[in-house]
């Protein structure tokens, strides 16, 4: 019988998204364990408690944390294409 | 007075106690439908990991082919009309690929992991920096080699991409 929902996908879903998120935005070379990713989001908070803004309190907390912080930088098929492209226009 | 019930008594309680059951078999109903048995998670993750391999290798085709026009293009003394259909054609098939795939992200239809790994990022980047530079280029093109070309960048084309690159944010 099909279901209809899946609740514990979702929240898996969920975690995970959040240390992917991390890995990118701070140029992780592992993603962050959900241990990690927790310890990430109290430290953030006391931050942010402490009057930093919240983007500021989530870099802070990133590099106060990670070892691998910005170690990796993400380039992707967009460098290629945005290159070729602005060659083009060049012409 | 005897403790043995009589059977009037188990007709009462039975009165009493249906709603009890009727509330209980109501939650084992709903709670059964809003999980999962393990074997289905294994098939419907199965086929999520499917569907993405798929929209993977057809998306990576369309990204080669497009950097191929384009290099060819580029290494061309002037931008031909050729040249410039090709390019308007293979990035309109890129984009259509990422157009494909955020639409199977967004009915759920693809594996987390790879969702997160491998085509948010590529949609992001899309849409932020690709589109309005692509749309720019051939416009810029169209002008210098006065073709007729009325194309823009319009939302309505690309709403899938937009609302992935928006719902995904980092």
């Amino acid at each position: 019988m099909p279901r209809n929902f899946d609740l514990l996908g979702l929240w898996e879903a969920y975690m995970a998204d959040i240390s992917q998120s991390l890995l990118i935005k701070y140029g992780l070379a592992n993603r962050p364990s959900q241990g990690q990713t927790q310890e990430w989001a109290l430290l953030a908070r006391q931050y942010a408690r402490e009057g930093a803004n919240s983007e500021v309190a989530g870099e802070r907390a990133a590099q106060a944390l990670f070892r691998d912080y910005r170690t990796r930088h993400y380039a992707s098929q967009a460098d290629t294409i945005e290159m070729l492209l602005r060659e083009i226009d060049k012409k | 007075m005897s403790d043995i019930p009589t059977w009037a008594d188990i007709v009462a309680y039975g009165k009493a106690a249906a709603p009890t059951g009727l509330v209980t078999f109501i939650l084992g109903a709903l709670f059964s439908r809003a999980i999962y048995t393990k074997k289905e998670r294994f098939d419907v993750n199965q086929v999520k990991y499917k569907n993405g391999t798929e929209l993977a290798e057809a998306q990576n085709q369309a990204y080669q082919e497009f950097v191929a026009v384009m290099g060819a293009a580029r290494n061309s003394q002037t931008i031909t009309f050729d040249d410039f259909v090709a390019i308007a054609s293979k990035g309109e098939t890129y984009f259509y690929q990422l157009k494909t795939i955020s639409d199977a992200i967004l009915g759920n239809k693809i594996d987390p992991t790879m969702r997160d790994n491998t085509f948010v990022p590529i949609i992001r980047e899309a849409v932020e920096r690709l589109l309005p530079l692509y749309y720019q280029t051939l416009i810029n093109t169209a002008m210098k080699n006065e073709y007729v070309y009325s194309g823009a960048l319009r939302r309505e084309n690309y709403l899938s991409l937009f609302g992935v690159a928006e719902k995904y944010k980092a």
